[in-house]
């Protein structure tokens, strides 16, 4: 018997006809522990509960199937690579605590055989105390076969940071949620995304910085390309909370259609109820520029090569934040080979 | 003589809110059920078709839910409400003959006197139905017809009117839809002929001065091949403690090669839930714009919509909502890109003040087949203190690659060096705060007859009265 979830909801919603208020899924009734190796249960599961973009029922059902988090071993100073391919049905619930003016790097791959036919949830739990920093980059990329669902929550102290990067290419269906808690004076929320969709592939997202603090920061940016009956679904909420006096937060998003058969939802909401803050969001929607192509194509690349290269920038825009130069060189091969198979 | 509004000076918010005596020759009881929908259809003597209209809108209405994505309206009870209020006129084309005190309450209002000065034609509903109506004798020698709705049902142009009525906002769309459909009173009706360029505006006002009632006019403007026409709507109520109801429908069809320019300055009173519904339908090379200022009811719902049909087709939206102590006004705009090179460009701007919630929602769509689409979203809100709100809930949806959309959005508040500087320069801090305000609505004043512009800094100057402190 699958269950029925209700994630990604648009809080506040708004018009039901435009289908974006929320997104549900159906999962088996009850999903295994997945394993990710270095990892141990945290000592008090209650400390580790926190709000994620993707939302309350799907913790409640990784609760349910008794997904209790796990502690990954990452050390300051290190680069953590977790790769994970599916290969069956698995859920995981991972944490990282980065300890006062540490600093942590993490990559993470995912991946998974095309034949495969599973489902998978990895929920990212961070918590980052004063004075830290928490890298974390992912490449998503499994195959077609898997129902992925990626779901990241986050609590940022005093002068902390968390500089999120993701990497979205291939799948099928793709449901991820990102949560900041800007809770520290001072702190920082970065996401940097870049996707591409192809082919029906589905991407729906909901992201959202939380400002509860004075002086808090937060960035979103995207860049992406959708062709061939691809759907992507975009919420991006930054919700300034009373008290958070000074704080910034920015969303912008640029996303290329390269044909007339893909739907590109975008949902950016600015919450408000304190004074003094700056709230800003920027779209650019739409094909590429023709000077642009015609300009690549007089130095003698030909058309659906010079929208392969763009395609390609739109995923390197955002995997130029990548902090640490391991996870910049491991994603630029993956970038690399997947150029060459193109 | 009684106190008349001014240009700039009048900040004095009992000119909106006077009381007339309700001396009304009918008042349907309070409530929604078929009998009262076939006394309504009765009173206004409707064809058979348009009673028949009305029942099924009513069963409609049972259907649908409310909507749960917007402000609360668990305040509003149709069980408390009247929704046929007929005042104890008849629909004059004099203002001579109109009743004294609904006379001198639309004068307090300006609207005689704006007619005089600048307006081609107009129309003033008072609760249910028009009690004055007049049109210019150059204008009507145009060929523009400009007459109350009823009238038009009835006329040389019903089998137009039935032709249009309720089928750009069906009363499926939402519950309210279908309430003003089966309720609906009073309106006007415009048709302006092929080629014919209305070179001033005409104006529609409406009044609603009966407690704990609704008002629920319809609005209908063609503007055919070519022409051009620029309609003012202007609505205001005294304040009560029970709460009134506006639920009227504007339904606009702009024909190949037309303009039309819609103004609204809304200023209900603070006890109103303003469900309003606006929708044009756009056709070749034509354009619509929309002027929108939101300043007074309770809660609103208010999100002009405009379906851009027609290759080539443009729309403008200018709006402004201002939400004070005790408002929750959740205002926007919706378009459609149907058309091929098809275009729109909405500026919004929204203030919140003294725990008022303001929400600006929006949806640019583009459809399909809608190759060289252009669209352009600005919105801005400024907070003025920090126990208000303010949010913005956009949406695109983009579904050709021929298109390209931009969509900019920012919330901030006024500048303390702005205010100090004009403090510094012998302006009161209050006087600066408004200032500023009004400067930051200037998009809006800058699109409206100096007039009505006049109006709505002063509407500004009165809600930040009393903002400091």
């Amino acid at each position: 018997m699958a269950d029925r979830i209700m994630i990604n909801s648009l809080v506040p919603p708004t018009w039901n006809r435009l289908k974006v208020n929320e997104t549900y899924v159906e999962l088996p009734a009850s999903m295994p522990r997945g394993k990710t190796e270095g990892t141990a249960p945290v000592a008090d599961a209650e400390e580790w509960k926190m709000e994620t973009g993707c939302g309350e029922e799907l913790s409640a059902y990784l609760a349910k199937s008794g997904i209790s988090p796990v502690k990954a071993d990452a050390r300051t100073g290190e680069l953590t690579l977790i790769k994970k391919d599916y290969r069956e049905d698995a859920a995981e619930v991972l944490c990282f605590e980065a300890g006062e003016g540490k600093t942590l790097n993490i990559l993470m791959d995912i991946t998974s055989d095309e034949d495969i036919k599973a489902a998978g949830i990895l929920q990212v739990l961070i918590k980052a105390e004063k004075d830290s920093v928490v890298n974390l980059t992912q490449v998503i990329r499994p195959g077609k076969g898997l129902e992925f669902i990626n779901d990241i929550g986050t609590v940022i102290s005093d002068k902390a940071q968390v500089n999120l990067v993701q990497i979205f290419k291939g799948g099928s269906n793709i449901n991820a949620g990102y949560r900041s808690g800007l809770t520290g004076e001072d702190s920082y929320a970065g996401c940097r995304i870049g996707l591409i969709r192809t082919d029906g592939e589905t991407l729906d997202m909901n992201y959202v910085m939380k400002h509860f603090a004075p002086r808090s920061k937060s960035e979103i940016n995207i860049s992406g390309a959708l062709s061939k009956k691809a759907q992507k679904t975009f919420r991006g909420t930054i919700d300034f909370v009373k008290g958070c006096a000074g704080a910034d937060g920015a969303e912008n998003e640029s996303v290329l259609i390269l044909d007339d058969t893909v739907i590109n939802k975008t949902v950016p909401l600015i919450l408000c109820t304190e004074e003094n803050v700056a709230g800003s969001h920027g779209a650019s929607i739409g094909k590429p520029a023709e000077d642009m192509l015609f300009y690549m194509m007089s130095r003698g690349i030909d058309r659906d090569k010079a929208l392969k290269i763009l395609e390609r920038a739109s995923l390197e825009a955002a995997v130029s934040h990548i902090a640490d130069p391991g996870a910049l060189e491991y994603v630029m091969n993956i970038i690399d080979e997947s150029r060459e198979d193109d | 003589m009684s106190e008349e509004k001014t240009i700039v000076d009048d900040i004095n918010r009992s000119v909106y809110d006077v009381i007339d005596k309700e001396d009304n020759a009918t008042r349907l009881e309070e409530g929604l059920n078929e009998d009262i929908i076939r006394r309504i259809s009765e009173e206004k003597d409707d064809p058979d078709w348009m009673r028949e209209f009305r029942l099924n809108c009513l069963k409609i209405y049972k259907e649908l839910k409310v909507p749960q994505w917007g402000p609360g309206i668990d305040g509003l009870d149709m069980d408390h409400i009247s929704t046929y209020v007929r005042p104890n006129t008849r629909m004059q084309t004099s203002w001579d003959d109109v009743p004294e005190d609904i006379k001198n309450t639309f004068e307090r209002l300006g609207i005689p006197q704006a007619e005089r000065a600048s307006l081609a034609g107009v129309g003033a509903q008072y609760d249910s139905e028009l009690v004055y109506h007049n049109v210019m004798k150059e204008v009507e020698e145009q060929g523009v017809v400009y007459t109350d709705f009823e009238s038009a049902l009835k006329g040389e142009y019903s089998d137009m009117v039935r032709e249009h009525f309720m089928k750009l906002l069906v009363p499926t769309d939402h519950k309210f839809n279908a309430l003003h459909g089966a309720v609906w009173s009073g309106g006007s009706f415009v048709y302006v002929p092929k080629g014919v360029k209305v070179s001033i505006p005409l104006q529609s006002y409406f009044r609603l001065n009966a407690k704990g009632a609704g008002q629920f006019e319809h609005t209908l403007i063609i503007v055919d091949e070519g022409a051009d026409l620029h309609f003012i709507e202007g609505c205001s109520a005294p304040k009560y403690n029970v709460a009134n109801l506006h639920s009227g429908c504007v339904e606009l069809f702009v024909s190949k090669n037309a303009r039309l320019r819609y103004s609204t300055i809304e200023n209900w009173s603070k006890n109103m839930y303003n469900l309003n519904s606006k929708r044009a339908i756009v056709e070749e090379n034509a354009r619509m714009e929309w002027v929108s200022g939101s300043f007074g009811s309770h809660t609103s719902y208010l999100y002009p919509s405009t379906i851009l049909k027609g290759d080539n087709s443009t729309m403008e939206y200018t709006g402004i909502t201002f939400a004070g102590e005790g408002q929750n006004l959740d205002t926007g705009m919706k378009v459609m890109h149907v058309g091929k090179n098809t275009s729109s460009v909405v500026n919004t701007k929204s203030i919140a003040k003294s725990g008022g919630v303001s929400t600006t929602r929006t949806s640019v769509q583009v459809m399909p087949g809608a190759k060289g689409a252009k669209s352009v979203v600005s919105c801005e809100s400024l907070m003025v203190d920090n126990i208000s709100r303010s949010d913005t809930i956009p949406v695109m949806d983009i579904r050709t690659d021929d298109a390209d959309i931009g969509h900019e959005a920012s919330i901030g508040s006024i500048p303390d060096d702005a205010v100090f500087y004009l403090m510094s320069r012998g302006m009161t801090e209050e006087d600066a705060r408004a200032l500023i305000v009004s400067g930051f609505a200037d998009n809006v004043s800058r699109e409206l007859p100096m007039e009505y512009a006049a109006e709505m800094n002063n509407l500004i100057r009165l809600e930040m009265k009393g903002s400091i402190g």
